[in-house]
């Protein structure tokens, strides 16, 4: 799931390229697409995402999250394998967003928060402290499960008594969130929707798990992308 | 001693009588045994398995690593790494008295430590940082290296290669006469042909296959500029004691112009070589191939997982710089050597990759490295071969037979002989499978013969031809009566003559009269039919023998390590599938390193997504290639009376006419055995990961 999650990041960075830098990328190779960027995981946890962002030619990521155990095996991971010192390397710290936004506030082109948004309990602050981290014209790019009929059936009963693929009691159905709600509770704060789009199983566990991206179908999984209005006119 | 050669030391398969329920069910379930081949090469493998793990494996260490094979035994001690340096004791000890250091390589794998000098001061360690690093430089390793620098341009390769690197040939050089076909050559499928880069695109026409070249600026190709791919255009397929025969053709069969191509190894490696350098000196990104010659891997430090760390390789200069093919190869430093060198400077190349891959050939020495267990099917057979000079030309058609069903053949181990044809049109290769006495005869016999006197070693090779011409000259033959003669001959007279038109009658329907309807069906294009092989003049090439197994490796990958080519399967000759297997084994490890770098994601992560794919493809196609050897050199017949009347020779003829005359008049069944040689046997239906991603 994190490869089509990258590769929605990638996507729409490139869609909004102009606005996050002021310059075109120089080239057309995955592993410059993120060229020049500051990124921000909120919940990095073992640092997957963080790697691949700091893989990909950005120029500074930084991975938070409030569980220390989980961020040391992300420190191991950046130590023993970002061992070229010309790549950037994911740099975590063990805060939350509220603490890092009083820090850097206004520093991030692109913040990510993926499947974080179902397991936190007060969400206004949150959304204060993304408004606050990421520059004017910069992204955020959350990712979290619908709150449907078919998503319950699927993700709570399904993944978790029927097949065992997550512990019970990993997801609470209440805090799922559609895109609709998510995008006026964002409008408080200045941000606007730009893209949303679904992810989706490709083929049955059976023969192994396919995520791809499906912009018509949002009733389980869904991404979404929102800009932060800026005050000044946008830079063309 | 046991009934099947090669259920030897198993204890399962010991003499029984079918007196009681429980005999006769084992004699049921040893007749499926016989020609289920999953469990046939399983079973038989168990066995033989044991001989060579505990060769492989000295360290008992109980394996952590949960590898998945589903089709082969597999041994539970084949991982002992577990994040400890593992190197051959003798390197050790010869390496530490001739001063190289050893403690430069510790165990701490959180802090690497790069120190640039050793403990005596007296050598250089340079360090290089790879994503993935190639160990061999074959056609596997080469062709991977080369598809990894255009399709995943910002990663950094390496190649070591054993041997010394490229010559340089120079193209104006062709004053002197171009050598004959080398016999190590590859028949290489279509899709093999487009991956290594020698046609100019999906089904080219055969006029433009040979003017194409890979590089639109015109660039020197000399595979295909000197026209060194010798094309076939149809198959012919046939055995002794049977009328029956299996044509494939390239138009019909597999809608291409040709069937595929024989290329000789030594200019294909070439070809690749210069190609890798063109395409790294030119690149405009960070990535780049950078090339090792006369390089051997002295250690191998995996990590425990994936997580835990990147992969340590250290060289050392390898001792086989002349080495010639199908030589075993020695990995150790000789005593002699190391201890010359004992004071020394000796640069120590050290290695981190992200990735290793294993691509150097059937006696690997990076499974031996990494505890990979092999299960190992030995078919007691070698295969000689050698180029010949024909009398007439070859059509372009590549000739088999089969000999063990003839009647006056009792030596069970004469397998097939194929006539290839090459570049030139009247030569040819020979690859004959036989048994390991007559294989070194005919090799030891001519080479001794040679040294002798010229006179004997033209009456031997003289006698090596002869034997060659009565072996593919027979064309179909007429099959034995399934009546026994005793009847025939004493039995009363109508009974007799019923019986006999009875068998006429029979044979018209199921072998005869299928076999000319095929021959009728194929009159309408030139060169349609049954075409008797071009005699063999001389012989025009040393003589090089090799041993025939079928082998895979129990798990394809390790943490941060993957297996192609050689050094993961072996796969008897008859098909010629050996190197297409392999460059199928890279393009499917390509797409699953390429699924990774597009996501910016670690290399390894997809590792198993290969080892789950190739199990279960390259088990299927061993399992069909290993059927067909059974059904075409069987070993002997049992003992036992109801088993024995069952797998006579006979009646496995007649079964084997009808189902080859059933392939040659059913087109479709034609065309998926001729696919199934170039995509593998289960291609589209083999578990893969997903394809390119929907946002590219």
């Amino acid at each position: 799931m994190n490869s089509i999650r990258v590769q929605y990041i990638q996507k729409q960075v490139a869609l909004h390229r102009r606005e996050l830098v002021n310059r075109l990328s120089s080239s057309s190779a995955p592993s410059c697409s993120l060229n020049g960027l500051k990124l921000l995981d909120i919940g990095c946890g073992g640092g997957l995402l963080s790697e691949s962002l700091a893989r990909l030619g950005a120029e500074e990521v930084t991975g938070i999250d409030p569980s220390s155990h989980l961020l040391q095996v992300a420190k191991d991971r950046a130590t023993t394998l970002f061992l070229d010192p010309s790549t950037t390397k994911p740099q975590y710290e063990a805060i939350t967003a509220e603490e890092l936004a009083l820090k850097r506030p206004r520093h991030y082109d692109v913040i990510c928060v993926m499947d974080v948004i179902e397991h936190v309990q007060n969400l206004d602050s949150l959304w204060n402290a993304t408004s606050t981290l990421v520059k004017p014209g910069g992204l955020l790019i959350l990712s979290t499960l619908n709150r449907t009929a078919l998503s319950y059936a699927l993700t709570i009963v399904g993944a978790e008594y029927v097949m065992g693929y997550v512990p019970m009691g990993t997801h609470d159905w209440n805090t799922y969130r559609s895109p609709s709600e998510v995008q006026s509770s964002l409008e408080r704060f200045s941000f606007v929707q730009v893209d949303v789009c679904g992810m989706v199983l490709q083929r049955p566990p059976i023969c192994g798990w396919d995520w791809c991206l499906d912009p018509g179908n949002t009733d389980i999984n869904w991404i979404g992308a929102f800009k932060l209005q800026s005050q000044e006119p946008e830079l063309r | 001693m046991r009934r099947y050669g090669i259920y030897n030391s198993s204890s399962k398969f010991g003499y029984f009588r079918p007196s009681s329920w429980k005999g006769s069910r084992r004699v049921l379930f040893d007749f499926f045994q016989r020609f289920d081949v999953a469990s046939a090469v399983a079973t038989s493998t168990t066995a033989i398995r044991r001989t060579i793990t505990s060769t492989t494996n000295n360290n008992s260490t109980k394996c952590q690593w949960k590898g998945s094979p589903s089709w082969t035994t597999h041994s539970k001690s084949s991982f002992p790494f577990l994040g400890r340096k593992r190197q051959l004791s003798s390197t050790t000890t010869t390496a530490q008295s001739s001063g190289i250091p050893q403690d430069n390589l510790n165990d701490d794998h959180d802090q690497n430590h790069h120190q640039g000098s050793g403990d005596d001061g007296t050598t250089t360690t340079t360090t290089t940082d790879l994503d993935v690093l190639i160990v061999g430089g074959g056609v596997v390793g080469c062709s991977f290296a080369r598809q990894l620098l255009r399709q995943t341009p910002n990663l950094k390769i390496g190649l070591v290669e054993a041997r010394a690197g490229p010559t340089t040939t120079d193209p104006s050089s062709s004053l002197s006469p171009l050598p004959p076909p080398h016999p190590r050559s590859y028949a290489l499928s279509p899709q093999s042909l487009e991956w290594l880069g020698l046609v100019g695109g999906v089904g080219p026409s055969y006029q433009a296959a040979t003017a194409a070249t890979e590089n639109p600026n015109g660039k020197h190709n000399e595979i295909t500029d000197e026209k060194r791919l010798g094309y076939y255009t149809s198959m012919q397929v046939w055995e002794a004691g049977q009328p029956a025969s299996i044509l494939f053709r390239a138009r019909q069969d597999l809608a291409s112009d040709y069937l595929g191509a024989m290329v000789e190894e030594d200019v294909l490696v070439q070809h690749l070589w210069k190609e890798i350098n063109e395409i790294s000196s030119t690149s405009t990104t960070n990535g780049g191939c950078r090339l090792w010659t006369n390089q051997t891997v002295a250690s191998l430090e995996l990590p425990a997982s994936s997580s835990a760390g990147v992969v340590q390789v250290q060289l050392q200069p390898s001792s086989l710089a002349s080495t010639q093919c199908f030589q075993k190869t020695k990995n150790k430093i000789s005593e002699e050597e190391g201890a010359g060198d004992t004071n020394q400077q000796r640069p120590v190349e050290r290695i981190r990759a992200q990735l290793v891959i294993g691509a150097d050939g059937a006696n690997s020495w990076i499974r031996t490295l990494a505890g990979i267990a092999r299960s190992v099917l030995d078919y007691e057979q070698q295969a000689l071969t050698f180029t010949v000079k024909l009398q007439s030309p070859h059509q372009q058609r590549a000739f088999q037979r089969f000999l063990g069903g003839g009647p006056n053949n009792h030596n069970t181990s004469n397998g097939p002989i194929a006539l290839l044809p090459t570049f030139w049109p009247d030569h040819a290769i020979v690859v004959w499978s036989t048994s390991p006495k007559v294989a070194q005869r005919w090799k030891d016999m001519t080479a001794a013969a040679a040294a002798a006197s010229p006179q004997d070693s033209a009456a031997a090779t003289a006698e090596l031809i002869q034997e060659l011409n009565a072996m593919l000259q027979p064309g179909p033959e007429r099959l034995a009566s399934l009546l026994p003669s005793s009847f025939m001959q004493n039995g009363p007279p109508p009974m007799v003559n019923l019986l006999y038109g009875a068998e006429k009658l029979y044979e018209s329907l199921f072998h005869y009269g299928p076999t000319m309807m095929a021959q009728q069906q194929q009159q309408e294009s030139k060169n349609g039919t049954f075409m008797a092989p071009p005699m063999i003049e001389s012989i025009v090439s040393p003589r090089y023998a090799f041993s025939l197994t079928c082998a895979q490796v129990s798990t394809y990958i390790g943490p941060r390590l993957a297996l192609v080519g050689d050094a993961a399967h072996s796969v008897h000759p008859m098909a010629g599938q050996g190197l297409n297997l392999g460059l199928q084994d890279a393009a499917q490890l390509l797409r699953v390193i390429q699924k990774s770098y597009q996501a910016g994601m670690d290399l390894a992560l997809f590792l198993s997504e290969y080892d789950r794919n190739r199990q279960v493809s390259v088990s299927a196609t061993l399992g069909g290639i290993h059927a067909l050897h059974r059904l075409f050199q069987p070993p002997p017949p049992p003992k036992s009376r109801l088993l024995g009347q069952f797998m006579l020779k006979t009646p496995l003829q007649h079964v084997k006419s009808m189902g080859m005359n059933l392939i040659q008049n059913v087109p479709l069944l034609r065309k998926q055995l001729a696919q199934a040689a170039c995509h593998g046997v289960l291609g589209p239906l083999a578990p893969s990961s997903s394809s390119s991603s929907r946002f590219s």
